[in-house]
C-alpha cells in the first residue's frame, strides 16, 4: 500500500513540475479526531494545478499531554481538486500516517498506522476553514510482554478534522 | 524588528501558560498498588478497540500489554454446562445467534461469531490461555440469571466447571470470582474461590461483612463509592475494586480514591494514568 502511495504521489508530482507555475502553499491549524486521541496540529499543503501534497504534523491531548505524554502523529496525503470554484474547493484525499505513543514510562511504545481515503474541502480565499473526513485501514503495533515481540492487527479506522488555513 | 519584538512581547502569555501546562502535565502523585484490570477484556462500547469484548483475541491482547494486571471477563453458563464469555442478556444483540446462553448447548455455541469486523468467535472459558495469565489476576463476572427462561442459574453447575478447568488450584495466577446474587457468596467461599460481591451503597458492605466474614472483596461503581469508603474497606482487610472508569478524567478520579484495582474501559488510559 505504502508502495502503491509512493507511486502516486511520485507521478503526480512529474505531471505537476511539467505544468505552468501556478503553485500555492498554504499552512492550517487544526483540531481532529482519529480512533486512537483527539489531536492538535498543523496541516501543510503544497497546491500545483489540480494536485495537493499535503503533509500533517498533530499531537494527541486526551489522552497525552495533560497526562504527561508525547504522542504524535504524523503522514502524508495526496489530494486532487475536483471542484475548484473561487472560495470553494473539494478534492478526494488519500493519506497514510504513523502515531507512536508510550503508555508505561520508558517501556515499548504503541504504534499505529493508518491508510486512509476521503475528501477534502475549504470554504474561503486567503484566509479559509478547510475540513477532511476519510477512512480506511488501520493498524495497530503493540509489544507483547509474553512473546516478547511486536504484533500487529487491521481494523478499521477513520479520522475527521476541522481548522483555519491561510493560503499564499 | 520592530514587528518581531511586538510579536514577541504579545506572545508573552501564551508561551507562560505553555511553560505552566509543562509543568503541570508532571504528576506527583503514584498510584504503584493500584492494579490496572481490562473490562471485559478491551473495554466495552470503546470505539478505539480493535477486538470484540470478552473474546480470546482481546483476552491476549490485554494479559500481554504493558502495564496491564489482569483481565475481567463477562461469564454464561451453557445448557450443557460449560463457561462461555459473553456479555450481554440475549446473543443476537452481538452475534449470529439468538436466545440466552443458558438455553443453548456448547454445540451450537461453538458455531456462534461476533457480528464486528473480525467476526471473532464466542469463546469459552477454559479458552484463556495461562500462560498469558503468569503473575496476573483473571476476574470472573458470573451471571447467575437466565432471562430466557426467567429462572436462576444452578450454582453448584458453576463451581464444578471452575474447578475442573483448574482455577481452584491455579499456579502462578489468581482467579477472582465476582458475584452479584449475595447467596453466591456462601457456597464459592466454601469452594475455596476468591469471592468478590458487587455492591452499590456502603450499608450493603455492612450486611456482607456481617454476614460472609470470609470474603475477599467488593466491587463497586466509580460513581457510587469515595476515597473514604475505599479506605473503610481497606481497614475491614478486604479489597475494592472500581468499575465504570472510561475517560481520562474518570480514571484520575477513580485512581485518587486508591482501591486495589480498577476495571477500566479503556486500558491505555488507564495504564498511562498510573505510570
Amino acid at each position: 500500500m505504502r508502495s502503491f502511495l509512493f507511486f502516486v504521489l511520485s507521478c503526480c508530482s512529474m505531471a505537476c513540475f511539467s505544468q505552468k507555475d501556478n503553485t500555492k502553499n498554504a499552512i492550517a491549524l487544526r483540531a481532529s479526531v482519529a480512533k486512537t486521541d483527539y489531536f492538535m496540529g498543523f496541516e501543510f499543503t503544497h497546491g500545483c494545478a489540480k494536485n495537493l501534497f499535503i503533509g500533517q504534523f498533530d499531537v494527541g491531548y486526551s489522552r497525552t499531554v495533560l497526562q504527561g505524554r508525547f504522542f504524535p502523529r504524523v503522514g502524508i496525503g495526496y489530494g486532487y481538486v475536483m471542484i475548484n470554484r473561487p472560495c470553494f474547493h473539494f478534492a478526494p484525499l488519500i493519506t497514510t500516517s504513523f502515531s507512536s505513543l508510550s503508555t508505561v514510562s520508558n517501556g515499548h511504545s504503541d504504534r499505529w498506522s493508518e491508510t486512509y481515503v476521503g475528501y477534502r474541502l475549504t470554504l474561503g480565499k486567503t484566509w479559509s476553514v478547510v475540513h477532511s473526513v476519510t477512512c480506511g485501514l488501520f493498524q495497530e503495533f503493540t509489544y507483547n510482554t509474553f512473546r516478547m515481540k511486536y504484533s500487529g492487527v487491521s481494523s478499521f479506522g477513520f479520522h475527521g478534522s476541522i481548522g483555519v488555513q491561510y493560503a499564499w | 524588528m520592530v514587528f518581531t519584538v511586538q510579536l514577541a512581547y504579545n506572545m508573552r502569555g501564551s508561551l507562560v501558560l505553555l511553560l505552566l501546562l509543562g509543568f503541570g502535565c508532571s504528576k506527583s502523585k503514584s498510584y504503584e498498588k493500584v492494579r490496572i484490570y481490562g473490562h471485559a477484556a478491551t473495554g466495552l462500547e470503546n470505539v478505539a478497540s480493535v477486538y470484540h469484548d470478552n473474546t480470546i483475541e482481546a483476552v491476549n491482547l490485554v494479559l500481554s500489554m504493558q502495564g496491564s494486571d489482569g483481565v475481567e471477563v463477562d461469564v454464561h453458563l451453557s445448557a450443557d454446562g460449560d463457561l462461555w464469555l459473553y456479555h450481554d442478556t440475549h446473543l443476537e444483540s452481538e452475534t449470529n445467534l439468538t436466545g440466552c446462553i443458558p438455553e443453548i448447548s456448547s454445540e451450537v455455541l461453538k458455531t456462534g461469531k461476533y457480528s464486528s469486523l473480525h467476526q471473532e468467535k464466542i469463546a469459552r472459558l477454559s479458552e484463556i490461555d495461562t500462560n498469558y495469565l503468569q503473575g496476573k489476576e483473571l476476574i470472573l463476572d458470573l451471571r447467575h440469571y437466565n432471562e430466557c427462561l426467567g429462572e436462576f442459574v444452578n450454582v453448584d453447575h458453576i463451581i464444578d466447571r471452575l474447578v475442573d478447568i483448574g482455577y481452584l488450584s491455579a499456579k502462578g495466577y489468581t482467579v477472582l470470582v465476582n458475584v452479584s446474587r449475595k447467596e453466591w457468596v456462601k457456597p464459592f467461599i466454601e469452594a475455596g474461590f476468591h469471592a468478590v460481591l458487587s455492591i452499590y451503597s456502603m450499608a450493603e458492605f455492612t450486611y456482607a461483612e456481617s454476614v460472609y466474614p470470609g470474603i475477599y472483596g467488593y466491587i463497586m461503581k466509580n460513581s457510587d463509592v469515595t476515597a473514604e469508603n475505599v479506605k473503610a474497606i481497606q481497614q475491614s482487610g478486604k479489597k475494592l475494586f472500581i468499575f465504570e472508569v472510561r475517560s481520562p478524567k474518570m480514571t484520575r478520579e477513580a485512581l485518587r480514591k486508591a482501591p486495589d484495582g480498577i476495571l477500566s474501559d479503556d486500558l491505555r488510559t488507564a495504564i498511562i494514568e498510573k505510570y
